[in-house]
Order: structure tokens, then C-alpha cells, then sequence
């Protein structure tokens, strides 16, 4: 051992936070700012609003959103779990494709298919139009299910979101044990007997997270409501904010929206933390589907089918057909302009969540502290929060920093600065970020998870910094999966209407916004082409999951 | 004075209550392969990573050729230690061919030294015709050569090896050994390699450290530890043993198998540990004067066969003789023990 201790010249005292704790901490700050802006109104005393609101609209707001909750979550719970048991455990014919294809409703945003049935079976739409001229009624003579009340809202909302309860039920039933199957059927379980008794609690934990998601999806829309007339909180917060110009009192309103989705998350949490418990082995065994024969197989498919047409195949019909009939077709030089508008804030945000998700997850895993795990789990939850609370929390702190800085600019050099992000790009970007970041971020952590910790290490002892490692041996491993976090985002932005129709700037309009106006001037064919333009650009998540089904089941495909 | 490549100073480490590593000492010197040998969670893995500089040293010293890289507020991260590492899983990147993998490591901006470094890498290990594949198209044989290459291409001083064998199976580990042998001693780099099998230790090394518990129990060439363990746990890390009970009684322990020399007080309750290979067996009436057994079971395993045996109170012992030729089950044989192969410790 030498006695004289000579420190080596690349050593440095070590600091106290380096600069990728300090980066993550940030990017999970700011993230999470809007959502604690809003939280902060439960806190507020605003007295006489809130008596205001809880003796005139908050009764038929919470009423509506409860009865919607219900509907659409049994709606879908049947529908979605109904259907991914009879694709994963029986043989019908057209099975390979109906089993993708059942992810085809997803493309449609709500307020699509609100346009597209409120257009075909209004009093003046073809379908009543038809049975009048055909069986000679009158206005009087008829009772026809009205479509734009809480039963047509929670139908419509179904019929899109049931592919969330599929996909999570499809995978739950693909993975649970084919053996446990056999065995019940070894002990003379009947098909009914086997789903109540085997399939649906083993997959208990996948439904109820499935059914979480697309409640989250339904007390977030807007547009939908809206053409359906049914007043829920956040088409409340919307016309609270807009239309009364009271900010305060559609805080309060998001305050308490946001309290409904706090239930639904921890309701998420609690059964994902169950879901641990029945992982299985016999990921790659094949199931062994029972061929279905006669009228069992064509009730099968009919099934499977009329989910299909109903939340697909008639909205696209319809949009094709409207967009056929009106004749300059809508694909104009005003759609060219909003298209531009719509992709580059699409990429925009795709961009920067796939950027700021790699930087989290990144600085997660070099330094796993409770501190860093904790902000990113919130900056996360934003999934969660309809985008009409998020707009709210966004627009309240940026308006005051906008008033600041004017205010600031005034006082040194006599000029006024206006709006610097309220009301710009940067505020409906920043909305977007809050929302759709933990759909990057559970893509970038998931796939960054699966480069083993060797490789870090092995990089570092070769003399790469880790900011080295994640360009020269992350990057390249996890591009694709950054790519297809890439795509969900760059989608889910474009089909975005709630966040988009508060914190747009001023004459900056989308695709979603254009059909949303025309929509509600009743010019639904003219919203035809802006509507498919949104439609087709769903189709790509649709894709990807089809294809990750074709790969997780090596062999399953017939 | 030339200062040893790798030198740890009373180094202790603890993930969070587990205490992983405790007050242990070592130095490698230039050229010297030395082996930490220890069961699994006895903290070998975790000095690797002290010296590697992948965890910070929380008590304790790290100097590389005399220089000091980690102390509690201290650090010189792994990139900056000019060390070569080969890992359990290999930790090849996917992504690249083995080509660019050696040459991850070298710095050299010079294309066609760089080139020529690696070839005499790959050159060292025997893969220069695999330098365009890609790790997935490789044994697992070459995946680990290419790593030693890949740890060995930037001509480092020190070179860690943490369990460099145990993802390969039997046959292969033994070839696999020899490449790795001969590229480390051409190289001249100092090597500490962490291994729970004490076989790989004594072909690879020459010092092993016997580690358990976080701490050296004892230090020494293969030999000296094969043949002067210093506790029941280095004696019993080397093979299978016969454990007799007994007690001291004037620098004596009495056995089955006669008075064994023990330099213990009168009195003290004393662990008699005899290697299977250190009873001499013989069939019946050959030696008079050795200890009648007859023989339980016969396990012949090609070099040497091992017998389980009865001894006449029932006892069972384990003895092992060369060759294939040996007695049959139910024989009655003799034992007699060669006292030089017989430790004594103390009773736990």
C-alpha cells in the first residue's frame, strides 16, 4: 500500500445532485404544475360560487356523469371482455381478422361518431326519414329512440371505447393458464361455467383497468356531449369557462372532476397491483381453441362483428358518403392549411414527449430515489386528467405569468409584451405534454427496462459517460419503441378537442376543431373530410397493435 | 517501487441493512491473476464493483496503480479508470457486430490503428473470422471470448472478471479457460476475478482469496489453501469432506482412524476433517493394521471412483481412488488415513 495518498486527476468530490436527478425533478415539476394548480381550487374558499353552482347545474353534472360512468363501463365491459373471450378460446371462421379488426372502433373519437349518428338518426336524417317515407308515418305517429339524451351518449361512448377493456381482457385471457382451463374442463366445466367461474376473476385485475380506461376516456370528452346535448362536468367546465367567463367556478368544477379521476386511479392502481399475482408461464403455448360449428359460429361472429360495424364501419360509411355527397368535398384550401396546422402540432408534441420521456426515464433508472420515482409517477397521471381540467390548470398559472411579465415590461421599458404564453403554441403544447407524457414515458421506461444493466455498466468501464451511453447504446435499442410511443402521442394530438378548443391561439384552428365548429352549425357533411382526415390518422395505433398481437404469439397465427 | 495495479484498503459496504462488504484488504500486483472465491452473497460481486467504480465506496480505499480512485468523498466514475471488465451475462451490445463492439473502448481516432488493435484482439481470443457478425449469431463460447477481447482491446492495467465462466456449459468452460488464461497472461494486465467455484479458481489463479461474509477468511496460492486450509469453511470450499468428531487431549485428537496432531488446548471439542482422497483404501486382510469397512456404494466417475463406505458403528464415510478398477458393492475393504491430509479446527 503506498502511504503517500495521490488522488487521480479525473476524480471529483462527488455532488450532492447531479445534473440527471436535477433534469428529471424538473420535467416532472413542471409537468405536474397544472394538475396541482387545479387540486389547489378543493382548497379555495369562492363562497357564493360554489353555492351557485351546487343549487343550479352541479346536480345534473354529477347525475349525467355518474349514469355515464355506469353505462359506458358495463357497456364496455361487456362488449370488450365478451368479445376477447370468444376470440382467444374458440375457432370461427374469419377469427384471425376479427380479432385485430375489434380494434378498429378505437380510431373513432367520441364526438365522430357523435356526428356521424347524430346526422343518421335525427328526425330529419335518412334513417327516419326512410321508415316515414316507407311506412307512411307522420311526425306524431312514431316513437323512435332518441339519440342525443344520456341513453344515446352512453351507447355511442361504448361502441368507441370498448377496445380498451378488449385489448387489456384479450391479453389477460391469452396469458391466463391453459391448464387451468383444461383442468376445469377435465372436471366437467360447461363454456358458461368456465368464463364466470375461471376466466373473468382470473382476468378481474385486466378488466377493471381496462373498464378505468375508458371511463377516464369518457369523462374526458367533450365534443360528444356537447352534439348530444347531455351536460356533464366537463362540457360544464367548458361552457363555466368560455361562455360565462368564470375561470374560478370551472376550477372548482375540474377540482372535482379531478377527485373522479383520483378514484379511478387508485381503483387502476389497486388492481394492476393485483395483477402480479397470477403471472403465468405458458406465454407461448398455444390455446387450445375450440372450433365452434353451425349457429354457434355464426352467433360468434355476429358478435364480434357488430361492434365492428356499429363503432366502424357506419361512422366511416356515413363520413364516406357525406364527404362524397357535399361537393366541393371539403378538401379544400382551408383543409390543406389546418392539416399543416394539426401534424405540426402533432410532431411538435411527439417530438418533445418522446424527449422529455427519454430524459425521465433515463434519470429514473441512474438514479432510482424515491424522490425521482415518486415525481414521475406524477408527472404521469396526466393520462388520466380530461383534458378540458388540464386546459384549466394550464391557462390559470400562464395567464398570471403573462400579466406579470407584461406588467414587468411596462414598468422598465413602456412596452407591452401581451400574451408570451397564454393563448400561443406553447401553452396548447405544454397541455398536450401534461396529458400525453406517460404515454411516452411507460413506452420509453418499459423498453429502456429491457436493456439489461450490464450494458450501462459495460459502457462506463469502456470510458463512456452516460450521456454517451444513452445516444450510443439506448437510443439505438429503443428507437423503435420511441417511434411507435412517437406515433401514439403525434395521434392522440390530433384527434385531441377539449384542451385544443381552450388554449388554441387565436385563429390557429385544427382538424378536430374545424369538424367540431361545422358540427355545431349542423353542417355535419361539410365536417366530413376533417372528421375521416382524424379517422384514418387513428388507424395507426390500431396497426401497431396488430402487429405487436401478430408478434407476441409466435405460431398462434393460422 | 512499482505499486500495485488494483489495491483495496479496509473496504466496507452495505446495501442499506445488509452489510455486503467488511473491512476487506487486497492487492493485485502487475501480471498476478487472483481469484475472490466465495459463496453466493458473500460479497465477492460487490468488491468487483467497488473497484470498478459502478458503486462509490462508502468506507474505505480504491488506489489503481497507486492512484487513489474512491474513498467515502471520493469518486472517480468507472470511465475515467482505464479498467477492462467482463461480465457474468457478457453484456455484449446488440446492436453492434463484434467488430465495433472491441472497439468501444478505444478512443483512437486513427482508423486504421484502431482496425489493427482490434484484429489482434479478436487475433488473442481466436475470432478474427467473426469480426462482421453480430452477438446474436454467436456460441456462447465466442460471446464470452468476445467480451474478454472486448475488456482486453483498449490495453488496460487491470482487468475484472466477474464470473466469466458460469454462463458456459461444462466442456465449453474448460476451452473457453484456457483462451482465457493465455490472452490474459499475453496481455500482462493484472486480473481480480470473482468465482464460486473453487475448480476455476485454483486453475486460474495465482493467489485465491477465500471470501465469506464480506471479509478474506484466508489468502494464498491454490496449493497453500488446498493443503493448509485455515477453517472448516476454506477446507470444506474445495471438495466433499469427512468430518469426525473429537476432542484434544495432548496436542492429540483421537479418530477412528488413529491420533491426528492438533495444536489445541486439552479439552477443546475439535472438527477432524479428512478429503475423501486421503483414506487409503485396500481390500480385506491386506493391511491389518487399518480400520474395517465394507463398501455402501460404488460411484465410478471415470478418473477416480467414489466409494461410500460403513464403518463397523455405522458411521459413513466417503473415500475416492483412482482409476476404474475398485471393489465391489458389500465388500469388505480396510480404511487407513494419511495423517498429513487430515485438518483439524475447532468445534463451532
Amino acid at each position: 500500500m503506498t502511504d503517500i495518498v495521490q488522488p487521480s486527476p479525473k476524480a471529483f468530490r462527488r455532488p450532492v445532485i447531479d445534473g440527471w436527478t436535477l433534469a428529471t425533478a424538473a420535467i416532472a415539476g413542471v409537468i405536474a404544475v397544472p394538475i396541482f394548480v387545479v387540486l389547489s381550487y378543493l382548497l379555495v374558499p369562492t363562497g357564493d360560487i360554489w353555492r351557485h353552482l351546487a343549487s343550479t347545474v352541479l346536480p345534473r353534472y354529477v347525475g349525467n356523469t355518474l349514469w355515464l360512468m355506469v353505462g359506458v363501463g358495463t357497456g364496455t365491459l361487456v362488449i370488450g371482455a365478451g368479445t376477447a373471450w370468444l376470440v382467444t378460446l374458440y375457432r370461427f371462421p374469419g377469427r384471425d381478422v376479427l380479432q385485430w379488426a375489434l380494434f378498429l372502433p378505437m380510431a373513432v373519437p367520441g364526438y365522430i361518431i357523435a356526428y356521424t349518428y347524430g346526422g343518421l338518426m335525427d328526425f330529419a336524417g335518412p334513417v327516419q326519414s326512410g321508415l316515414r317515407a316507407m311506412l307512411g308515418w307522420g311526425r306524431n305517429d312514431y316513437w323512435f329512440p332518441h339519440i342525443r339524451s344520456l341513453g344515446g351518449a352512453t351507447a355511442l361512448l361504448t361502441l368507441v371505447l370498448y377496445p380498451y377493456v378488449y385489448l387489456l381482457a384479450r391479453a389477460a385471457f391469452t396469458e391466463q393458464s391453459v391448464c387451468v382451463l383444461e383442468a376445469s374442463r377435465t372436471l366437467g366445466a360447461g363454456p358458461w361455467r368456465r368464463f364466470f367461474r375461471i376466466g373473468l376473476p382470473l382476468a378481474r385485475p385486466a378488466l377493471v383497468a381496462g373498464v378505468a380506461l375508458a371511463l377516464m376516456e369518457t369523462l374526458n370528452d367533450l365534443g360528444a356531449m356537447q352534439h348530444l346535448a347531455v351536460d356533464t362536468f366537463t362540457t360544464g367546465i367548458f361552457r363555466t369557462w368560455l361562455g360565462m367567463g368564470q375561470p374560478a367556478a370551472a376550477a372548482q368544477l375540474a377540482a372535482v372532476l379531478l377527485v373522479f379521476v383520483i378514484v379511478l386511479l387508485v381503483l387502476e392502481r389497486w388492481s394492476r397491483g393485483g395483477a402480479r399475482y397470477h403471472q403465468t408461464s405458458s406465454r407461448y403455448r398455444a390455446l387450445p381453441s375450440l372450433r365452434l360449428k353451425g349457429i354457434k359460429a355464426g352467433l360468434a361472429v355476429a358478435a364480434c362483428m357488430m361492434p365492428i360495424l356499429l363503432g366502424f364501419a357506419i361512422p366511416l360509411g356515413v363520413l364516406i358518403w357525406w364527404a362524397i355527397r357535399s361537393q366541393a368535398l371539403g378538401f379544400n384550401a382551408r383543409f390543406v392549411t389546418l392539416t399543416v396546422n394539426t401534424v405540426s402540432l402533432g410532431l411538435l408534441a411527439a417530438f418533445l414527449a418522446v424527449l422529455l420521456s427519454l430524459v425521465l426515464a433515463y434519470g429514473t433508472r441512474l438514479r432510482p430515489t424515491p424522490m425521482v420515482r415518486g415525481l414521475t409517477r406524477l408527472a404521469s397521471v396526466g393520462y388520466a386528467v380530461p383534458g378540458a381540467v388540464i386546459a384549466v390548470g394550464v391557462m390559470l398559472p400562464f395567464a398570471t405569468i403573462d400579466r406579470t411579465i407584461d406588467a414587468w415590461a411596462k414598468a422598465a421599458f413602456g412596452i407591452s409584451t401581451g400574451l408570451v404564453l397564454s393563448g400561443t403554441v406553447v401553452a396548447v403544447t405544454f397541455a398536450y405534454l401534461v396529458r400525453f407524457l406517460a404515454i411516452s414515458f411507460n413506452a420509453a421506461e418499459a423498453s429502456l427496462a429491457k436493456v439489461g444493466r450490464s450494458m450501462d455498466d459495460a459502457g462506463r468501464v469502456l470510458g463512456r459517460h452516460p450521456r454517451e451511453i444513452l445516444t450510443q447504446i439506448h437510443l439505438p435499442l429503443v428507437r423503435p419503441s420511441l417511434l411507435a410511443a412517437a406515433l401514439l402521442v403525434f395521434v392522440d394530438v390530433i384527434k385531441e378537442l377539449p384542451a385544443t378548443l381552450i388554449l388554441r391561439p387565436f385563429n390557429f384552428d385544427t382538424l378536430a376543431i374545424y369538424a367540431y365548429d361545422l358540427a355545431r352549425n349542423e353542417q355535419l357533411a361539410e365536417a366530413a373530410a376533417p372528421a375521416l382526415a382524424i379517422l384514418v390518422a387513428g388507424l395507426g395505433p390500431v396497426i401497431l397493435l396488430a402487429r405487436s398481437i401478430g408478434r407476441s404469439r409466435p405460431g398462434h397465427i393460422s | 517501487m512499482s505499486s500495485p495495479a488494483l489495491s483495496l484498503d479496509n473496504l466496507s459496504h452495505a446495501y442499506g441493512t445488509v452489510q455486503a462488504v467488511a473491512g476487506l484488504s487486497l492487492a493485485v500486483t502487475p501480471g498476478e491473476v487472483v481469484c475472490l472465491l466465495g459463496p453466493s452473497g458473500c460479497g465477492k460481486s460487490t468488491v468487483l464493483r467497488l473497484a470498478a467504480g459502478l458503486e462509490e465506496v462508502q468506507t474505505g480505499r480504491v488506489f489503481i496503480n497507486g492512484q487513489l480512485v474512491g474513498a467515502p468523498d471520493l469518486h472517480v466514475p468507472p470511465e475515467g479508470r482505464n479498467i477492462g471488465l467482463v461480465f457474468q451475462d457478457f453484456a455484449l451490445f446488440p446492436h453492434l457486430t463484434v467488430c465495433n463492439n472491441v472497439g468501444f473502448g478505444l478512443r483512437m481516432t486513427d482508423t486504421a490503428r484502431r482496425r489493427e488493435r482490434i484484429m489482434a484482439a479478436l487475433g488473442d481470443v481466436g475470432l478474427a473470422h467473426l469480426e462482421q457478425s453480430f452477438p446474436h449469431m454467436l456460441s456462447g463460447g465466442e460471446q464470452q471470448r468476445t467480451a474478454l477481447a472486448r475488456a482486453l482491446a483498449p490495453g488496460p492495467k487491470l482487468v475484472l472478471l466477474d464470473e466469466p465462466f458460469s454462463g458456459l456449459d461444462t466442456r465449453l468452460r474448460e476451452q473457453v479457460r484456457d483462451v482465457t488464461v493465455e490472452a490474459l497472461r499475453k496481455s500482462g494486465t493484472a486480473t481480480l476475478m470473482v468465482t464460486h467455484d473453487a475448480e476455476e479458481a485454483m486453475f486460474m489463479a495465482d493467489r485465491i482469496a477465500v471470501m465469506r461474509e464480506g471479509r478474506i477468511v484466508q489468502a494464498g496460492t491454490p496449493i497453500d489453501l488446498y493443503r493448509h486450509p485455515a477453517s472448516l469453511f476454506v477446507a470444506a470450499f474445495f471438495g466433499e469432506l469427512n468430518r469426525l468428531a473429537g476432542t484434544a487431549r495432548g496436542g492429540e485428537v483421537e479418530t477412528r482412524f488413529g491420533r491426528v496432531p492438533a495444536a489445541l488446548a486439552d479439552g477443546t471439542r475439535a472438527d477432524v476433517v479428512i478429503r475423501p482422497e486421503a483414506l487409503r483404501v485396500s481390500l480385506d486382510g491386506e493391511d491389518s493394521g487399518a480400520v474395517p469397512a465394507r463398501v455402501v456404494s460404488v460411484h465410478p466417475l471415470g478418473r477416480s471412483t467414489r466409494l461410500v463406505l460403513a464403518l463397523e458403528d455405522g458411521a459413513r464415510v466417503k473415500a475416492r481412488i483412482w482409476g476404474l478398477h475398485h471393489p465391489a458393492a458389500d465388500a469388505a475393504v480396510r480404511l487407513a488415513l494419511d495423517p498429513a491430509q487430515a485438518f483439524v479446527f475447532p468445534a463451532d
